[in-house]
């Protein structure tokens, strides 16, 4: 009998160009490696794999299989998983191969966009050219695409709590299922996040729009227990909660974006904040003491906005009815007269104070 | 924090009329933390000591009834003086969006509100920030004085 021992895709943490990524499942929890182990894996979550667009390109993909024979008397044989592992042949030394690098056929990343894939493989073998093909073995996996290694917080050094965590790409692989740009990513994960309002969070009326998952770093464990309708750290969030989400669930994915800031002190046209579906300045307040977004770039007026916080009025009009609802999405920010999110977010005599902040421009630490 | 935003808020809160002004009889508050009877009628649903944190933060959520419904959100920054205290409670400002939020009286030594529902205040060395996190929205008032009042006692000459 021939069973599958071990199998590793991440079999070289100094680089994403021939395998998966450094990856964990959250801040407490590691991916160990092999990321398929015999009695251990089961379900697909179990053996989680990552692969980079960008990184992969043209490259050959090779996972690490361990295989195991229980008869003496096989010693050569080919083994291959139809449509996913390209056969080869392998040698049993005392009933094992060792880890033998298996090339993937059609590699996740080879489609050049998000996906997140649970799959089945069907482990078969032959003695040889002429013999028919056998099923030894089953194993189950959880494949991720992201477009690029992932950006800040994310890092790729192993060992640290800032690898791109599989809790947080099980939402954004979904959110930005297809995406085959970075800002097509990131428009997604924008949508996504807004969408979740009013049930799973909604704009903090009650406490001014103070953060709730974002001071000072991101609290992307309660921020994830809340997705999978836990309590986390309550219902509400703001603008820094909204901005931090997006730009960091869009950055493992390969985005670029930074949370930035805006203001000080401006007032505001009409808008439907996150939750809301009441056209008014946010919560009725005159206005906003700053207001922040995932933001491109040098985060400047010539540099374009995601916010996942608001709607805006994106007719010509924006400073009064009727509104046409409009998500801020790769929207530059502008200068007034400019008709972009400036003039749409701010009273035209709020517009003065509300300037870009890029020395507020930050990546916050996920924990 | 940006140093524009910094500017923005003092001016915005008249920080130089309260900024650094302590009472010199009340002594600096260590060690405050919650042990979970302090609240008549709310439970301690989760409390997170951040000893390592700049300033040492006790971040906690209690719940009445239904956690799903009345939440509550309380976070004490214990800080090393009074001046640092009103430097946290800037800091705290700065991640508050609205330009309603204006300075009250009658609670900890400087404090804040947005009407009965978020109420954030310094009193000694420490900060504590009181605010709604369920959907049903309860007034945090009295909530706010109860805290108040465990540091008033701690910080006792």
């Amino acid at each position: 009998m021939i069973t599958v021992e071990a199998i590793t895709f991440n079999h070289d943490p100094g680089a994403a160009t021939h395998d998966a990524l450094n990856i964990r499942r959250n801040a407490s929890q590691t991916v160990n490696v092999p990321e398929w182990r015999r009695f251990v894996s089961i379900n697909p979550e179990d053996s989680p794999a990552v692969y980079a667009v960008a990184a992969t390109k043209g490259n050959q993909v090779t996972i690490m299989v361990s295989l195991r024979s229980t008869d003496p008397g096989m010693a050569f044989v080919e083994v291959r998983v139809e449509h996913h592992v390209k056969a080869r042949a392998v040698n049993f030394v005392n009933g094992s191969t060792g880890a033998v690098a298996f090339e993937l056929i059609d590699p996740p990343a080879a489609h050049g966009y998000v996906t997140i894939r649970d799959v089945t493989w069907h482990w078969e073998y032959r003695l040889g050219p002429h013999h028919a093909w056998h099923r030894f073995d089953t194993t189950r996996h959880r494949l991720y695409t992201v477009l690029a290694v992932p950006t800040a917080p994310w890092r790729q050094a192993p060992l640290n709590t800032q690898l791109p965590w599989t809790d947080v790409l099980d939402y954004a692989c979904r959110w930005a299922e297809g995406a085959a740009s970075a800002d097509m990513a990131a428009a997604l994960v924008t949508q996504a996040v807004y969408a979740l309002g009013p049930s799973i969070v909604t704009y903090d009326c009650p406490g001014g729009g103070s953060s709730h998952y974002s001071f000072s770093d991101f609290d992307g464990t309660h921020f994830i227990e809340r997705l999978r309708g836990g309590i986390g750290n309550g219902i509400y969030v703001n603008c820094s909660d909204c901005a931090t989400i997006v730009a960091s669930f869009a950055n493992v994915l390969g985005c670029d974006l930074w949370q930035s800031r805006m203001g000080f002190g401006f007032g505001l046209n009409e808008l439907l904040a996150i939750g809301s579906s009441v056209w008014q300045t946010a919560c009725g307040w005159p206005g906003f003491s700053y207001h922040e977004v995932a933001w491109e770039a040098a985060c400047t007026a010539n540099d374009d906005v995601y916010d996942a916080c608001l709607k805006v009025d994106g007719d010509r009009d924006p400073t009064g009815p009727p509104q046409v609802p409009l998500l801020p999405q790769d929207l530059g920010f502008g200068n007034p007269g400019d008709l972009l999110y400036r003039d749409r977010l701010a009273s035209p005599a709020g517009r003065p104070n509300c300037n870009p902040q890029p020395g507020t421009r930050q990546r916050r630490f996920i924990i | 924090m940006d140093a524009g935003q910094r500017q923005y808020l003092e001016q915005r809160y008249a920080a130089s009329e309260w900024h650094g002004r302590g009472l010199a009889v009340r002594r600096l508050i260590t060690g405050f933390d919650f042990s979970g009877s302090e609240l008549g009628g709310w439970t301690l649903l989760r409390i997170d000591r951040e000893a390592r944190a700049m300033p040492p933060a006790i971040r906690t959520l209690w719940h009445r009834g239904n956690p799903a419904a009345e939440l509550l959100s309380i976070d004490v920054w214990e800080c090393a003086s009074i001046p640092a205290a009103h430097d946290q409670l800037l800091e705290v400002l700065a991640n508050v969006q609205s330009d309603a939020v204006e300075r009250r009286d009658r609670l900890g030594d400087v404090a804040f509100s947005l009407g009965n529902t978020m109420a954030l205040f310094a009193r000694v060395n420490v900060v504590a920030l009181i605010r709604n996190a369920g959907p049903t929205v309860v007034d945090v008032d009295p909530i706010a004085h109860v805290v108040d009042d465990l540091l008033v006692r701690l910080s006792g000459p």
